[in-house]
């Protein structure tokens, strides 16, 4: 794994920066483990130590978008 | 040394002599030169011995690709020595040899090879099945290459360096140095990676009558300050977000590029005829790299096999280095060329049957082939020779190509990229380009097409990737049909070709199992001798096309990579240290790592420690403890939601023991928290998850938008426990706090000045005495420490280390997150059940917790008491509970208890047994330590010491 993620902050950073908080399930996400895109909680412990949330793509690891996660959906 | 009569050797400095010794022996050498080659001149020419039949092998490809030349250097195991530069002092020795290179006692396998076929690990060695451990050693204790030496010291420091490039080009050959050059003109930086210590590639060695353009490319780049040259860097792998992973010497280089150019080159690979591993047999290029890279001529007399253009072209630069050629043999058809005048025979459909000689190569026997690949009668001949040059066409270096996701397809005679990725470009041989000007052609448009797409502006668009030409191919050509054992296609695994014939008729014929069940590809070169050969052989086998066989995937590393260079990250870990650190330092304290902090773990004599605790008073150092103030609206609504206690109804001034749990109501973490105002509280979290803690809370907080601040103080802060029954004393002498019972309870919290520093006071007792925990800005922590030591001499005050706070709380019976409990722990079966609130609405870990609770516990967490003296107790901690001959549960802590006198301990054992009374018993040491359940806490059941 050495994508990148986009951090609002910090800007495009390397993923070993970021702790991995698990995936944002809503009431309308069907499941986890699905291929295809997923919401995630992305720790940027290595920079500003802020949580944000990311949609990845988990076939190609693309990083589709990051935002902070308060302003994410639950 | 350098050999006079050959032209200056490219990478050696001769006026620089050095010497290091070869199975004890003086080995003479210049600077610049590898170890190889030296010893090669020093007349090695058997450098190891092979992996299953101990059959002796030379110098093959002189490129760093094979394992024919694997050597100890200086304790390091599995140094390819045909790469790796002499130097001054080097202690050289062989490895899988015994007792010497020159005669291998275990030869014996290479008569032995009927009995020793494919698989056969797979086959022989399962019955008996009381037989297999035995089979098992020996097979593991002949095989193998070098040896580890575990008490070796490493020498290198190898450090992780991060580098940023625009456009990284991998390989400085002549595409790759057009690649670079095109890229930086068109204002793109550049870094450039090349294995050797020059650039140049193949230009260094082998001599082409095309573009002296190319010859140029060096000195043109040193001029160009866009474009950085690291030079002896070796990429070994392509990851996702093209980062490029390489090594240096000392450094671990991690590489992120927005465009990658691919340029590793080609290589040659080795035909296919009985003994074709015979230390002589070299791969054309190897034999161009000794003479003009190193120095040293491999042979006076050479035959050269070909199966294309190239051949006639190298016997002419075996000419020139002063090498006769004995003859030209190739595989392909006559094309009719006409009027050469060479002064060498040159045979047509013809093929090397066989290599003579015992452990060098001495003749070889050549002979014409018909269209199927049969000998025609009486064309048979034997040439005598020291060498033969085995100049195959050669297969594109790609791996690291497909690594990055390109896919290639053969067109028959080499692989071509058939789909494009995304920021990543090939380049030159690796792109299976033949022909210099078509490389270097190739690696312009790579460098200019990779500086537009990061957004350099071109004079002139880039133009479109040019066709090659394909080589000249005649596959009307079948293999010969000679015989096919001791035809070596891996020769890092001993995989003939016999073996593979076999394998595929065992059903083995797709590439990747055929890899898995003959090792082929699998040794130390990774496939880069036999990759391609192996796909022949199983296209052919299986009558399927080339394209349809595949190849095997490409994983990194490409090359072999030391795991300290790999471990670089982890080796140079940070240490965090309290502000008081010096003073343990000066007062003997044998340190405990916790974490990334050094704690004391005592200062001498932990029961000593206890003693003076229970008996007077003592100071402990526990700044490490994770400190967090949590402020605002919304910061008892934030903690009523994560942890399992109540804090909306928490008075100020008040604290409580406070633990949490995750999503699935498995302990986290506990501590104590107290309220310092309506929208303020102060936590303590253990040292270990002081910033999970803090994460944790950032997390919800951000997750449910509350309104609130989670100050992290863990480093800002330190803290101390005063505790003793003299605590008090102690305290009072440097405090106006009214430390009085009545004033100041237990579980209260005081903000005040402690000797003149501005202090937050915690009455709480995890050691299970009266005892204070006193909070103050780190930098004012060694002034209050020893204030405090000063107040307490009188009172017989004693600092404390970890151990003998171990020792207290057991005695108490409180629980340490971590040591006991683990990833299932919850805390209803931990014995915590009295502090999980279950009548708040919500809190991480309720509904879980709930459905336990329904359930009813089955494991438990209980104190028990030892029915017997044993030595060091503390090893009891990790040991099984046994019933019989099943385990039941485990003990995670157990110590020899000073005040009672007694081995106490906590253990997890089946909830029905955990009554106290019980008795259950400890697998300790190959002996079962009956012990019995005991209530808790051990010391001081009613709290009257604590509290009073």
């Amino acid at each position: 794994m050495s994508f990148l993620l986009t951090c609002p902050n910090c800007g495009p950073r390397d993923v070993s920066e970021f702790r991995y908080g698990g995936q944002i399930l809503s009431s309308e996400t069907s499941g986890s483990n699905l291929p295809g895109p997923q919401r995630e909680r992305w720790f940027h412990r290595l920079g500003c130590r802020r949580w944000l949330a990311a949609e990845r793509d988990v076939r190609s690891n693309e990083v589709l978008r990051t935002c902070w996660l308060e302003q994410e959906a639950p | 040394m350098n050999d006079p009569a050959l032209p200056p050797a490219v990478l050696t400095h001769p006026d620089q002599a050095l010497s290091f010794t070869f199975e004890g022996r003086p080995i003479p050498a210049v600077q610049g030169q590898s170890i190889a080659a030296a010893l090669y001149a020093a007349g090695v020419r058997i450098f190891t011995r092979s992996f299953k039949y101990h059959r002796p092998r030379g110098l093959l490809c002189v490129s760093g690709d094979c394992a024919n030349c694997l050597m100890q250097v200086d304790g390091r195991p599995n140094v390819r020595s045909c790469t790796e530069p002499a130097a001054e002092g080097q202690v050289v020795a062989h490895q899988n040899a015994w007792p010497s290179l020159d005669f291998d006692a275990l030869q014996l396998f290479d008569r032995l090879d009927r009995f020793l076929p494919v698989g056969f690990y797979y086959k022989r060695f399962h019955r008996p099945r009381w037989l297999w451990p035995l089979f098992e050693h020996t097979v593991r204790h002949i095989a193998g290459l070098g040896r580890v030496d575990a008490q070796a010291v490493p020498t290198l420091d190898v450090v992780v360096e991060h580098l940023n490039a625009s456009v990284c080009v991998i390989g400085g050959g002549p595409a790759g140095m057009a690649a670079a050059m095109e890229a930086a003109q068109a204002g793109a930086d550049v870094i450039l990676i090349e294995q050797q210590s020059r650039l140049g590639g193949h230009l260094l060695y082998a001599e082409t009558d095309e573009s002296t353009e190319a010859r140029r490319l060096p000195d043109q780049l040193a001029e160009q300050s866009r474009v950085r040259v690291l030079l002896r860097a070796t990429a070994f792998g392509l990851y996702e977000g093209n980062l490029v992973a390489a090594f240096r010497t000392d450094r671990l280089l991690k590489l992120r590029a927005r465009q990658v150019i691919v340029c590793t080159g080609a290589r040659q690979r080795p035909f296919l005829f009985p003994n074709n591993d015979l230390p002589g047999i070299f791969l054309a290029d190897g034999v161009l790299r000794l003479a003009r890279l190193y120095g040293v001529r491999a042979g006076r007399r050479a035959v050269v096999l070909t199966d294309h253009d190239g051949g006639s072209q190298l016997a002419e630069q075996l000419g020139a280095l002063g090498i006769e050629v004995a003859a030209v043999v190739d595989t392909r058809a006559g094309l009719d060329s006409g009027g050469k005048h060479d002064p060498w025979p040159t045979w047509h459909s013809s093929m090397v049957i066989a290599a003579r000689g015992s452990r060098q190569l001495k003749k070889v026997q050549v002979a014409r082939l018909d269209p199927a690949g049969r000998v025609e009668p009486h064309s048979e001949q034997e040439v005598a020779c020291d060498l033969l040059c085995m100049a195959s066409r050669p297969v594109p270096a790609n791996e690291l190509l497909l690594q990055g996701g390109m896919r290639f397809q053969s067109d028959g005679a080499t692989w071509r990229p058939a789909r494009s990725v995304a920021g990543l470009w090939a380049a030159g041989g690796a792109a299976g380009t033949v022909g210099l000007e078509a490389q270097v052609r190739e690696g312009r448009t790579c460098g200019a097409r990779a500086a537009a797409a990061v957004g350099c502006q071109l004079s002139e668009p880039a133009p479109e990737l040019p066709e090659t030409p394909v080589p000249t191919v005649r596959e009307d050509q079948a293999p010969p049909r000679v015989s096919r054992r001791k035809t070596f296609v891996c020769f890092c695994e001993d995989v003939t070709v016999k073996d593979l014939g076999q394998a595929i008729a065992e059903g083995f014929d797709g590439i990747e199992t055929l890899k898995r069940y003959t090792t082929v590809n699998m040794g130390p070169c990774q496939g880069k001798m036999c990759g391609q050969t192996a796909v022949e052989i199983c296209a052919r086998a299986t009558g399927r096309e080339i394209d349809a066989v595949g190849t095997t995937t490409s994983r990194p590393p490409v090359v072999p990579v030391e795991l300290g260079t790999l471990a670089a990250d982890r080796r140079h870990q940070p240490v965090r240290r309290t502000p008081l650190h010096h003073w343990h330092q000066e007062h003997g304290a044998r340190w405990l790592d916790a974490g990334l902090w050094k704690r004391p773990e005592s200062y001498g004599d932990p029961a000593d420690e206890v003693r003076a605790v229970r008996s007077a008073v003592g100071l402990i150092d526990v700044s490490t403890l994770g400190k967090m103030e949590v402020v605002g609206p919304d910061a008892a609504e934030l903690l009523d939601r994560v942890y399992l206690n109540r804090w909306a109804d928490l008075k100020p001034g008040r604290a409580r023991y406070a633990a949490l749990c995750n999503e699935e109501g498995i302990l986290f973490d506990d501590g104590v928290g107290a309220r310092l105002g309506p929208d303020r509280f102060y936590l303590t979290a253990t040292t270990g998850n002081a910033d999970a803690v803090w994460q944790w809370l950032e997390l919800w907080k951000a997750t449910w938008r509350l309104n609130a601040t989670i100050v992290n103080h863990t480093s800002g802060w330190s803290a101390m426990n005063l505790a003793g029954p003299r605590a008090r004393d102690v305290l009072a002498r440097r405090t106006q706090i009214d430390v009085s019972a009545a004033a100041f309870p237990y579980m209260a919290l005081r903000e005040g000045d402690v000797a003149g520093v501005p202090c937050r006071v915690l009455r709480i007792g995890f050691v299970g005495e009266l005892g204070y925990e006193i909070h103050c800005p780190s930098a004012l922590a060694w002034h209050l420490w020893e204030a405090l030591r000063e107040a307490g001499g009188e009172c017989g005050l004693r600092p404390f280390g970890v151990e003998a706070q171990r020792i207290l709380r057991l005695e108490k019976g409180h629980l340490i997150v971590g040591q006991d409990t683990d990833a299932l722990s919850n805390p209803l079966d931990a014995g915590l059940e009295w502090l999980v609130r279950f009548d708040k609405p919500t809190f991480m870990g309720r509904e879980p917790l709930l459905r336990l609770q329904a359930r009813g516990s089955r494991m438990r967490l209980v104190g028990f008491e030892l029915g017997a003296q044993v030595s060091a107790p503390a090893t009891m901690e990790g040991c099984q509970v046994v019933e019989g001959k099943v385990t039941v549960g485990r003990v995670t802590s157990a110590r020899h208890c000073p005040t009672l006198g007694k081995i106490h301990g906590l253990a997890w054992i089946p909830a029905g047994r955990a009554a106290v009374g019980q008795r259950f018993f400890v697998r300790w040491r190959g002996s079962d330590v009956p012990a019995i359940v005991a209530a808790l806490p051990f010391y001081d059941p009613d709290g009257k010491r604590l509290k009073g």
